[in-house]
Protein backbone atom coordinates (compact mmCIF):
# COMPACT_ATOMS: atom_id res chain seq x y z
CA UNK A 1 0.00 0.00 0.00
CA UNK A 2 2.60 2.32 0.95
CA UNK A 3 4.67 1.48 -2.36
CA UNK A 4 1.72 2.46 -4.22
CA UNK A 5 1.38 5.13 -2.61
CA UNK A 6 4.99 6.30 -3.40
CA UNK A 7 4.90 5.35 -7.00
CA UNK A 8 2.59 8.18 -7.27
CA UNK A 9 5.51 10.92 -6.35
CA UNK A 10 7.97 9.20 -8.77
CA UNK A 11 7.53 11.09 -11.44
CA UNK A 12 8.07 13.97 -9.52
CA UNK A 13 11.13 13.35 -8.04
CA UNK A 14 12.75 13.18 -11.20
CA UNK A 15 11.59 16.79 -12.23
CA UNK A 16 15.12 19.04 -12.14
CA UNK A 17 15.70 20.39 -8.25
CA UNK A 18 13.20 18.68 -6.37
CA UNK A 19 14.47 17.68 -3.38
CA UNK A 20 11.92 15.11 -1.77
CA UNK A 21 8.24 14.68 -1.73
CA UNK A 22 5.72 12.67 1.07
CA UNK A 23 2.30 12.03 1.27
CA UNK A 24 1.29 12.96 4.93
CA UNK A 25 -1.99 11.97 6.61
CA UNK A 26 -3.92 15.12 6.82
CA UNK A 27 -6.33 14.52 9.48
CA UNK A 28 -2.65 13.92 12.04
CA UNK A 29 0.03 15.30 10.27
CA UNK A 30 2.32 12.11 10.77
CA UNK A 31 4.17 10.88 7.40
CA UNK A 32 2.67 8.05 4.91
CA UNK A 33 5.01 7.82 2.64
CA UNK A 34 8.34 9.76 2.21
CA UNK A 35 11.49 10.13 -0.18
CA UNK A 36 13.07 13.06 1.75
CA UNK A 37 16.90 14.27 1.12
CA UNK A 38 18.94 13.33 4.63
CA UNK A 39 18.58 16.54 6.36
CA UNK A 40 15.11 17.08 6.25
CA UNK A 41 13.37 16.21 8.82
CA UNK A 42 9.89 14.20 7.56
CA UNK A 43 8.66 13.97 10.70
CA UNK A 44 8.36 17.53 11.37
CA UNK A 45 7.82 18.84 8.12
CA UNK A 46 4.79 16.17 7.80
CA UNK A 47 3.38 17.86 10.94
CA UNK A 48 3.71 21.36 10.06
CA UNK A 49 2.26 21.55 6.29
CA UNK A 50 -0.52 19.47 7.76
CA UNK A 51 -1.15 22.00 10.24
CA UNK A 52 -0.19 24.85 8.26
CA UNK A 53 -3.22 23.70 5.42
CA UNK A 54 -5.14 23.01 8.30
CA UNK A 55 -5.42 26.61 9.01
CA UNK A 56 -5.06 27.79 5.23
CA UNK A 57 -8.62 25.43 5.41
CA UNK A 58 -10.20 28.07 8.12
CA UNK A 59 -9.02 30.77 5.93
CA UNK A 60 -10.54 29.48 2.48
CA UNK A 61 -13.42 28.31 4.55
CA UNK A 62 -13.82 32.02 5.88
CA UNK A 63 -13.79 33.38 2.24
CA UNK A 64 -16.12 30.91 0.90
CA UNK A 65 -14.05 28.94 -1.09
CA UNK A 66 -13.96 25.59 0.31
CA UNK A 67 -10.59 23.37 1.10
CA UNK A 68 -7.32 24.14 -0.52
CA UNK A 69 -6.74 22.49 -3.30
CA UNK A 70 -2.80 23.45 -3.63
CA UNK A 71 -0.31 25.45 -2.12
CA UNK A 72 2.43 26.89 -3.59
CA UNK A 73 5.27 28.80 -0.98
CA UNK A 74 8.60 30.48 -2.38
CA UNK A 75 11.40 30.88 -0.17
CA UNK A 76 14.84 32.35 -0.53
CA UNK A 77 16.05 29.37 -1.42
CA UNK A 78 13.12 26.99 -3.10
CA UNK A 79 9.76 26.27 -2.86
CA UNK A 80 7.12 23.96 -1.28
CA UNK A 81 4.24 22.31 -2.98
CA UNK A 82 1.10 20.71 -0.96
CA UNK A 83 -1.80 19.58 -2.97
CA UNK A 84 -4.85 17.70 -1.08
CA UNK A 85 -6.58 14.75 -2.88
CA UNK A 86 -8.50 12.00 -2.20
CA UNK A 87 -8.46 9.86 1.32
CA UNK A 88 -7.73 13.13 3.29
CA UNK A 89 -4.29 12.31 1.90
CA UNK A 90 -2.01 15.90 1.14
CA UNK A 91 1.11 15.37 -1.03
CA UNK A 92 4.16 17.85 0.03
CA UNK A 93 7.37 18.33 -2.52
CA UNK A 94 9.84 19.68 -1.79
CA UNK A 95 11.74 21.62 -4.50
CA UNK A 96 15.24 23.32 -4.21
CA UNK A 97 16.36 26.66 -6.42
CA UNK A 98 16.11 25.87 -9.95
CA UNK A 99 12.92 24.12 -10.35
CA UNK A 100 10.38 24.33 -13.21
CA UNK A 101 7.84 25.98 -10.94
CA UNK A 102 4.84 25.53 -13.49
CA UNK A 103 6.07 22.16 -14.15
CA UNK A 104 5.99 21.03 -10.48
CA UNK A 105 2.95 22.72 -9.69
CA UNK A 106 1.01 20.72 -12.56
CA UNK A 107 2.82 17.09 -11.68
CA UNK A 108 1.89 17.66 -7.86
CA UNK A 109 -1.72 18.27 -8.50
CA UNK A 110 -1.78 15.49 -11.18
CA UNK A 111 -0.20 13.10 -8.76
CA UNK A 112 -2.38 14.14 -5.48
CA UNK A 113 -5.51 13.18 -7.73
CA UNK A 114 -4.34 9.82 -7.48
CA UNK A 115 -4.09 9.46 -4.37
CA UNK A 116 -6.18 7.51 -1.96
CA UNK B 1 -0.02 25.79 34.49
CA UNK B 2 2.00 24.37 37.72
CA UNK B 3 5.14 22.54 38.25
CA UNK B 4 6.43 21.20 41.16
CA UNK B 5 9.97 21.80 39.59
CA UNK B 6 10.40 25.55 38.51
CA UNK B 7 12.70 24.25 35.58
CA UNK B 8 10.02 22.68 33.58
CA UNK B 9 7.73 25.40 33.66
CA UNK B 10 9.27 27.24 30.59
CA UNK B 11 9.73 24.11 28.04
CA UNK B 12 5.97 22.83 29.07
CA UNK B 13 4.63 26.38 28.30
CA UNK B 14 6.43 26.27 25.40
CA UNK B 15 4.83 23.21 23.96
CA UNK B 16 1.61 23.90 25.20
CA UNK B 17 1.71 27.30 23.45
CA UNK B 18 3.06 25.29 20.20
CA UNK B 19 1.11 22.73 20.34
CA UNK B 20 -2.46 23.79 21.55
CA UNK B 21 -2.98 20.79 23.79
CA UNK B 22 -5.93 21.12 25.92
CA UNK B 23 -4.47 19.11 28.66
CA UNK B 24 -0.70 18.51 29.62
CA UNK B 25 0.34 16.41 32.51
CA UNK B 26 4.21 15.29 33.76
CA UNK B 27 4.72 12.70 36.01
CA UNK B 28 6.85 10.04 37.04
CA UNK B 29 6.46 6.42 36.18
CA UNK B 30 4.77 5.72 39.32
CA UNK B 31 2.15 8.55 38.81
CA UNK B 32 3.83 11.47 41.10
CA UNK B 33 2.49 14.68 39.47
CA UNK B 34 5.35 17.09 38.16
CA UNK B 35 3.72 19.53 36.05
CA UNK B 36 0.02 19.96 34.96
CA UNK B 37 -1.46 22.71 32.63
CA UNK B 38 -5.30 22.73 31.79
CA UNK B 39 -6.71 21.17 35.18
CA UNK B 40 -9.15 22.69 37.04
CA UNK B 41 -9.56 20.03 39.87
CA UNK B 42 -6.80 18.35 42.11
CA UNK B 43 -8.92 15.07 41.71
CA UNK B 44 -9.01 14.69 37.77
CA UNK B 45 -5.21 15.40 38.38
CA UNK B 46 -4.88 12.40 40.43
CA UNK B 47 -7.20 10.52 38.29
CA UNK B 48 -5.37 11.11 35.41
CA UNK B 49 -1.61 10.63 36.58
CA UNK B 50 -2.85 7.16 37.77
CA UNK B 51 -4.07 5.89 34.56
CA UNK B 52 -1.84 7.09 32.69
CA UNK B 53 1.16 5.77 34.46
CA UNK B 54 -1.08 2.64 34.50
CA UNK B 55 -1.55 2.59 31.18
CA UNK B 56 2.03 2.60 30.55
CA UNK B 57 2.73 0.13 32.96
CA UNK B 58 0.55 -2.13 31.27
CA UNK B 59 1.71 -1.46 27.71
CA UNK B 60 5.53 -1.96 28.41
CA UNK B 61 4.32 -5.68 29.98
CA UNK B 62 2.64 -6.28 26.81
CA UNK B 63 6.19 -5.64 25.10
CA UNK B 64 7.92 -7.22 27.28
CA UNK B 65 5.44 -10.83 27.15
CA UNK B 66 5.91 -10.20 23.28
CA UNK B 67 9.82 -9.83 23.55
CA UNK B 68 9.59 -6.18 22.03
CA UNK B 69 11.60 -3.14 23.29
CA UNK B 70 9.23 -0.79 25.65
CA UNK B 71 7.24 1.42 23.54
CA UNK B 72 8.04 4.92 23.86
CA UNK B 73 4.39 6.48 22.41
CA UNK B 74 0.93 5.26 22.66
CA UNK B 75 -2.02 7.09 20.71
CA UNK B 76 -5.39 7.05 21.46
CA UNK B 77 -7.42 8.47 19.07
CA UNK B 78 -10.89 9.85 19.55
CA UNK B 79 -13.66 11.67 17.32
CA UNK B 80 -13.11 14.97 19.42
CA UNK B 81 -10.12 13.99 21.53
CA UNK B 82 -7.31 12.33 21.85
CA UNK B 83 -4.91 11.17 24.18
CA UNK B 84 -0.64 11.27 23.60
CA UNK B 85 1.18 9.31 26.13
CA UNK B 86 5.00 9.41 25.75
CA UNK B 87 8.30 8.37 28.04
CA UNK B 88 10.25 11.15 28.82
CA UNK B 89 13.92 10.68 29.64
CA UNK B 90 15.14 13.77 31.57
CA UNK B 91 18.68 13.60 34.00
CA UNK B 92 16.22 13.31 37.07
CA UNK B 93 14.38 9.83 35.88
CA UNK B 94 11.90 8.55 33.79
CA UNK B 95 8.67 10.73 33.92
CA UNK B 96 5.78 10.15 31.44
CA UNK B 97 3.56 12.83 29.55
CA UNK B 98 -0.21 12.79 28.72
CA UNK B 99 -1.19 15.28 26.50
CA UNK B 100 -4.91 15.64 25.77
CA UNK B 101 -5.90 17.64 22.29
CA UNK B 102 -8.80 18.43 19.92
CA UNK B 103 -9.29 18.89 16.31
CA UNK B 104 -7.48 22.41 16.67
CA UNK B 105 -3.88 20.65 16.58
CA UNK B 106 -2.90 17.23 15.03
CA UNK B 107 -1.13 14.31 16.21
CA UNK B 108 1.97 15.05 14.51
CA UNK B 109 2.18 18.78 15.35
CA UNK B 110 1.75 17.53 18.86
CA UNK B 111 4.33 14.90 19.25
CA UNK B 112 7.34 17.26 17.18
CA UNK B 113 6.72 19.57 19.79
CA UNK B 114 6.61 17.37 22.44
CA UNK B 115 9.94 15.82 21.23
CA UNK B 116 11.24 19.43 21.55
CA UNK B 117 10.20 19.96 24.69
CA UNK B 118 12.00 16.68 25.72
CA UNK B 119 15.33 18.58 24.47
CA UNK B 120 14.50 21.64 25.94
CA UNK B 121 13.87 19.47 29.81
CA UNK B 122 17.44 17.85 29.40
CA UNK B 123 19.17 21.49 28.48
CA UNK B 124 16.99 23.09 31.76
CA UNK B 125 17.26 20.46 33.66
CA UNK B 126 19.47 20.72 37.09
CA UNK B 127 22.89 19.02 37.35
CA UNK B 128 21.90 17.24 41.01
CA UNK B 129 21.53 13.99 41.51
CA UNK B 130 18.13 12.75 41.83
CA UNK B 131 15.31 13.07 43.97
CA UNK B 132 15.29 10.71 46.88
CA UNK B 133 12.28 7.80 45.91
CA UNK B 134 9.27 8.64 47.70
CA UNK B 135 8.48 5.56 50.30
CA UNK B 136 4.78 4.06 50.71
CA UNK B 137 4.56 5.76 54.12
CA UNK B 138 5.37 9.34 52.63
CA UNK B 139 3.45 8.74 50.16
CA UNK B 140 -0.10 10.46 51.10
CA UNK B 141 2.41 13.07 52.32
CA UNK B 142 4.31 13.66 49.43
CA UNK B 143 1.12 13.49 47.41
CA UNK B 144 -0.56 16.13 49.11
CA UNK B 145 1.94 18.77 49.09
CA UNK B 146 2.58 17.89 45.17
CA UNK B 147 -1.13 19.11 44.85
CA UNK B 148 -0.78 22.11 47.22
CA UNK B 149 1.85 23.30 44.78
CA UNK B 150 -0.54 22.39 42.07
CA UNK B 151 -3.42 24.09 42.95
CA UNK B 152 -2.10 26.22 44.79
CA UNK B 153 -4.27 25.19 47.88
Amino acid sequence: MTDDLAAVFEPILQIRGVRGAMIVSAADGVVVAASLMEDVDGDAFAALTASLVGRLGSLTDLAGQGAPRCVQLHAEHGAVFLATGPADLLLVVLAGAGTPVGLARLQVIQAAGQLG
Amino acid sequence: MRAIESWVTGPLQTFVNESAARLTLLMTGSGQVIAQHGFARSLDVMSAAALGAGIMASSQEIAHLIGWPEFQVLVHQGSRHSHFLALVDVPAGRWIGLVVFGRETKLGVVRYFFDRMIDELATAAPRTPPPRKVLAADFETELHRSLRTLFGR
